[in-house]
């Protein structure tokens, strides 16, 4: 049961609410999918920390996606990480053949999600950013109060990397 | 297939996606990361002041010993608080910074701008490592050097007491200025292999989201 500290309450409720950005800008930006669990806690610990400084003119969503793309965007492997890993990643749905192709549907949607994971993870950082928030649903506005970028430059900039990833999932296509 | 195809599985999937639940047990485990982070930041900050604080705590028995006997002890005196000096400026530095270059929550474009000012700053630091850092403890040593030349008490006739006071005096500076020669390699090298490039990599973000060249 969570206390009733401000801090822990408005931390759950968060996760609750939002707990799907974290966990899939983590699958976005590790390097590898040995990394996922580490760039993940070190997305919650900057979400534990950042809870004071929430200002309420952002809205939770906003903020939440700020800290962990300002987390995956700077994030560099080290060997042996400072965060210790205790809190228990979620097991895999049984649904879901491998890793890489998570929790969708039918054989297809696992099929296709695995090719867009990876070329998603095949684009520059700064790209991938715009590209997974894109997929997310957002809109250039919401995108635009993320990012700090104009919503015309957020258009001309979400052009130029939809086009980088649909070479990215022509050549993982071909791949795989 | 469309974007709009992409779209729908890359949102079921985050709708389907195995979350961790949110209990008591991942709030407390991410509190102790979060200690855990504060904690190696606060050991790091006192590893690096430790050194200057135990050559001023030496130096300053040096100087208390020499007063107590009654031998002029102001190079002595000098030596000790140099170290300090260098001490205060490293624990203000690193104050400073911390406040200016928390994130804060800002846009993307805005917490990349602050950490590429905190890794400049870091580089500029390490760059004038001489200036705040060599130059203090070089003098110190120095000085403790001129303490032991001037003052150090001996029944040594006055040309050999001279010859090895001096050679005393050698023997203090001499690995001392070696070591600092050491450490601002060692600096130079910190820019090169590590500040530099993460410095191009925020960089390299910062234009592939702007699209700035």
């Amino acid at each position: 049961m969570i206390s009733n500290d401000p801090h822990e309450q408005r931390f759950a409720a968060w996760l609750e609410a939002h707990g799907a950005i974290p966990r899939q800008l983590s699958r976005a930006y590790a390097p590898e999918s040995a990394d996922e669990a580490d760039l993940h806690q070190e997305m919650l610990v900057q979400l534990w920390r950042s809870v004071p400084r929430f200002r309420a003119e952002a809205k939770p969503s906003t903020w939440i996606y700020r800290i962990c793309l300002n987390t995956g965007l700077t994030w560099r492997r080290t060997e042996g990480r400072r965060t210790a890993r205790v809190v228990a990643q979620p097991e895999p749905l049984e649904t879901a053949s491998t890793e890489e192709a998570g929790p969708a549907d039918t054989e297809e949607q696992q099929d296709l999600m695995a090719k867009l994971m990876q070329a998603v993870r095949e684009l520059p950082r700064g790209d991938r950013s715009l590209v997974v928030m894109a997929l997310d649903g957002l809109n250039y506005h919401e995108i635009s109060e993320i990012t700090g970028m104009t919503e015309n430059h957020v258009g001309v900039a979400l052009t130029r990397a939809r086009k980088k990833l649909s070479v990215a999932l022509k050549e993982v296509s071909d791949e795989l | 297939m469309n974007f709009e195809d992409l779209q729908q599985a890359w949102q079921q999937d985050a709708k389907n996606a195995p979350l961790p639940e949110v209990n008591e047990a991942l709030v407390r485990s991410v509190q102790a990361n979060s200690r855990k982070f504060t904690r190696s930041i606060f050991w790091r900050d006192l590893r690096e002041v430790a050194a200057s604080f135990f050559v001023a705590f030496i130096f300053g028995r040096i100087a208390w010993a020499a007063q107590a006997e009654g031998t002029p002890a102001w190079p002595a005196w000098v030596a000790a608080a140099l170290p300090l000096g260098v001490a205060a400026f490293f624990l203000t530095d690193r104050w400073v910074s911390a406040r200016r270059h928390a994130p804060q929550g800002d846009d993307v474009l805005a917490e990349i701008d602050r950490a590429i000012d905190a890794v400049k700053h870091q580089i500029s630091l390490l760059r004038n490592v001489f200036w705040w850092y060599i130059l203090p403890i070089g003098l110190s040593v120095g000085f403790l050097a001129l303490q032991i030349v001037l003052y150090m008490p001996t029944e040594l006739p006055p040309h050999i007491a001279l010859a090895v006071k001096v050679g005393l005096g050698l023997l203090v500076v001499v690995p001392a200025w070696a070591f600092d020669w050491w450490v601002w390699k060692i600096n130079q090298k910190a820019i090169r292999v590590n500040l530099a490039p993460e410095l191009a990599e925020l960089e390299t973000r910062r234009q592939e989201i702007t699209g700035e060249a």
